[in-house]
């Protein structure tokens, strides 16, 4: 009797699941079978474990409970057998999360597999505890872990090196034994162990500063060469990956580069001719290369300044900003942010492009091209800024539109150089955006005008101007309202005009149509309406003949 | 220390050290990590009070654990219809958090269009993600990480997956779940690049999926036939 083939084939239950049509029929298909595991496991059945728990991890991926197939992961992975011990950390790492206390019944059995004389059992053990672990557990098998970075196969020796990284995080203070053990791994010439090994190192630095000053000492040398060989190497069809040898091994040597380089002179000079390289020579015509670039270009940024190098790397950037590719202008928009603490000014040179991406048909470009755009504002550039943001607010969706007339409404308060600078563009703003802006914003401007003596008689014929064009928005109306209301004499009487002005012919009767069309439209809510009204209170003592 | 700070804030702030320490000798372990990637390296300690704390810690420790770890925090394979076909979480995210995730990630997803850029950012994360067919392989990043690589990560998976199954659908990995994670194990562990070589993941799990082959075999050999006959 093969305990594999009869019963319910896992199979036989996906396709019954399937083909339920309705949730009530998939819940009744899911009942069944869950009754027939449950009782199964209180017989502890030995011959369909396997099956039973395969079939749990698939109810549990639709969404249903299953906690009653704990224990089975338990006394699977405790079996003698590869097979059940493979679906046995399976379901293991699915069905639970590390907070729960059955996790740390598995800890023996893990011990024991971590010493198994098979090694594809010690790896499903190092598989499990790295990716689930709890500090406990990651206390309690550190040494076993640390012992097997020097495992006889090297595919043990990556998966302890992953596995360590977890323990590293859950109990930082076990760091220190990890430093030596990590830094022989950098010395390997298997790629995946120089991967794993790599980065593991990057992790320690990040935990221990102890563990950084050692690599950056010890290692830059050692690392700057792997990446020189890397780059230097002929074909190799098992690591080639569009023309370039393993970039994944390329992008986490300039990762750990950066780390060692940042903040020392030394060892950012060992890894500038690597770093200039790579630079100039990986090429960009696919997502691998540009992977690549875009890594180094990040570690550029961060080590310690040589002129040579940051021109090339904002080059770079320049390049990728005109990409026709949007991953590409999105990632270079990413790292011009981060650029504009290191070198401004270089940034500022690409103010038309990142222009251009805030109108983007790309949700995410616009969002970071507007973020960067945010950044790169400052008392010069403002006016031509603003004046770009505005037309882009045009042309953007309903969703973008909130976004941005709060960024330019930001951006307008803190740098307008003088007020009347100020009152035009928000008066743009309110046309094409009002609805979008905040109370506090058009309080604000309200506050600016009262304040603004010689303006009064320009604010209010712009207002009154706009008001002709854009009723459908709600704030530029309250603003208008007001205005007409306190500087209703001025517009009629054309007092205050400025050089720039032209006349405008507004009678009494004009000014007092205005208010009562706002107090009539469709769209007017109670608060317009009532500083129509109280504007109209205003207009009535001072225009007498229009007093009906 | 801070008082207690609102949870919305805490997703849009970005810590270069945290030190949790714990006021007034409540007993948890205290966790410590330092990030120095970005160009300072600034130290913040946030102390969070033991009456807030006790409500929660776990909640607290696994939340600085996701924000400040730089790694693959989980994958997700969903279909069009939003459906589930594998999950892997490499950071500590509850049960009831992996339900709410994949509920709303997958509604962020599956609304964008077919020309946009493969990258979301989302919950002060970022998630890449690409379509095959009826599949969206989606990772979840940090906003520092290379999204790039991610992409070259995806697509690794996704031809180890085609070399595996033999021009790889949805059915198999709807079917073949189980190998599909089995595949995934050998190429990410704790939230990190395992292997670089295709050839090599191919190799590992052939030879594991003959130790079972070779498991069966042997348990239908006659021999055992026997022995349960005459139990």
């Amino acid at each position: 009797m093969n305990p594999f083939s009869s019963g319910t084939r896992l199979r036989d239950m996906i396709r019954a699941i399937r083909s339920c049509k309705t949730a009530a029929e998939e819940r009744a298909v899911v009942r069944k079978e869950c009754a027939a595991i449950r009782a199964a496991i209180s017989e502890n059945d030995q011959d369909y474990r396997h099956r039973n728990l395969a079939k749990l991890m698939f109810i549990h991926m639709l969404g249903y409970p299953t906690h009653f197939g704990q224990m089975e992961c338990l006394k699977l992975i405790a079996s003698s057998g590869f097979p059940e011990k493979r679906i046995g950390y399976l379901g293991l790492m699915l069905l639970l999360d590390e907070r729960q206390e059955v996790l740390m019944l598995v800890t023996n059995s893990l011990k024991q597999d971590l010493n198994h004389s098979n090694q594809y059992i010690i790896g499903l053990a190092l598989c499990a505890l790295g990716n689930i672990c709890s500090a406990e557990m990651a206390r309690d098998l550190a040494p076993e872990v640390e012992r097997l970075l020097q495992f006889r196969d090297p595919n043990i020796r990556k998966k302890a090196a992953l596995c360590s990284i977890r323990i590293i995080k859950k109990v930082p203070d076990l760091a220190e034994n990890f430093i030596n053990p990590a830094a022989s791994l950098l010395r390997e010439k298997h790629h995946g162990v120089l991967i794993t090994g790599v980065q593991l190192c990057t992790d320690l630095c990040k935990v221990s500063s102890e563990a950084l000053e050692y690599f950056r000492e010890k290692c830059t040398e050692g690392l700057v060469k792997t990446l020189k060989d890397m780059a230097n190497s002929p074909y190799a069809p098992e690591y080639d990956i569009a023309g370039i040898t393993d970039p994944f091994l390329h992008i986490r040597l300039l990762k750990l580069l950066r780390i060692l380089g940042q903040g020392d002179a030394d060892a950012s000079d060992c890894m500038n001719d690597i770093l200039a390289q790579v630079a100039t020579k990986i090429e960009s015509n696919k997502n691998a290369g540009n992977a690549i670039l875009y890594e180094c270009v990040g570690t550029i940024m961060s080590i310690e300044d040589n002129g040579g190098l940051r021109v090339l790397a904002i080059n770079i950037l320049g390049r990728f900003l005109s990409n026709r590719d949007n991953n590409i202008r999105y990632v270079a928009l990413n790292m011009l942010m981060k650029a504009i603490t290191v070198d401004a000014q270089a940034v500022q040179r690409h103010r038309a492009t990142i222009l251009e991406c805030v109108k983007d048909s790309d949700a995410s470009i616009r969002k970071k091209a507007l973020d960067l755009v945010y950044l790169l504002v400052n008392e010069s550039n403002v006016k031509p800024l603003t004046k770009e943001l505005i037309e882009s607010l045009e042309a953007s969706d309903q969703e973008f539109k909130g976004v941005l007339t709060a960024k330019i409404c930001s951006l307008v308060e803190k740098f307008s150089p003088e007020k009347i600078w100020y009152i035009d563009q928000m008066l743009k703003v309110l046309s094409e955006a009002g609805n979008f802006v905040k109370d506090e914003v058009w309080h604000a401007l309200i506050v600016v005008i009262s304040n603004a003596s010689d303006l009064h008689g320009y604010s209010v014929r712009a207002l009154y101007r706009a008001f002709q064009t854009s009723t459908e928005q709600e704030t530029l109306v309250r603003v208008a309202v007001w205005c007409i209301g306190e500087y209703g004499d001025m517009l009629v009487n054309n007092v205050g005009m400025l050089d720039i002005e032209e006349p405008i012919t507004v009678t009494e009767s004009d000014a007092v149509d205005a208010l009562e069309v706002s107090i009539k439209r469709l769209n007017s809510d109670l608060t317009t309406k009532a500083m129509a009204l109280i504007a109209l209170l205003k207009l009535s003592s001072r225009f007498p003949s229009c007093s009906e | 220390p801070l008082s207690k700070p609102a949870q919305t804030q805490i997703y849009q702030i970005r810590f270069e050290s945290v030190e949790l320490f714990v006021n007034e000798g409540f007993k948890l372990s205290k966790y410590k990590y330092r990030n120095r990637s970005a160009a300072t390296a600034a130290e913040i300690r946030i102390g969070i009070p033991a009456s807030v704390l006790s409500e929660n810690p776990d909640f607290y420790l696994d939340f600085f654990f996701r924000l400040l770890s730089r790694m693959i925090h989980f994958v997700l394979l969903i279909s069009r219809q939003g459906k589930v076909r594998l999950t892997k979480w490499y950071s500590p995210y509850s049960q009831k958090e992996r339900t709410k995730v994949i509920r709303e990630l997958g509604g962020v997803i599956l609304n964008r269009g077919p020309k946009l850029c493969n990258f979301v950012d989302w919950r002060g994360f970022k998630v890449v993600y690409k379509r095959y067919a009826s599949l969206y392989f989606c990772m979840c990043i940090d906003q520092d990480d290379n999204e790039l690589e991610v992409l070259e990560i995806i697509h690794h998976f996704v031809e180890i997956l085609d070399r595996y199954f033999g021009s790889v659908c949805e059915l198999d990995l709807i079917f073949n779940f189980h190998k599909a994670y089995y595949i995934l194990d050998e190429l990410l562990l704790a939230g990190e690049l395992q292997e670089s070589s295709k050839k090599t993941v191919a190799r590992l799990i052939a030879a594991q999926d003959s130790l079972v082959e070779t498991a069966k075999e042997q348990a239908s050999s006659i021999s055992n036939i026997i022995a349960q006959a005459t139990k």
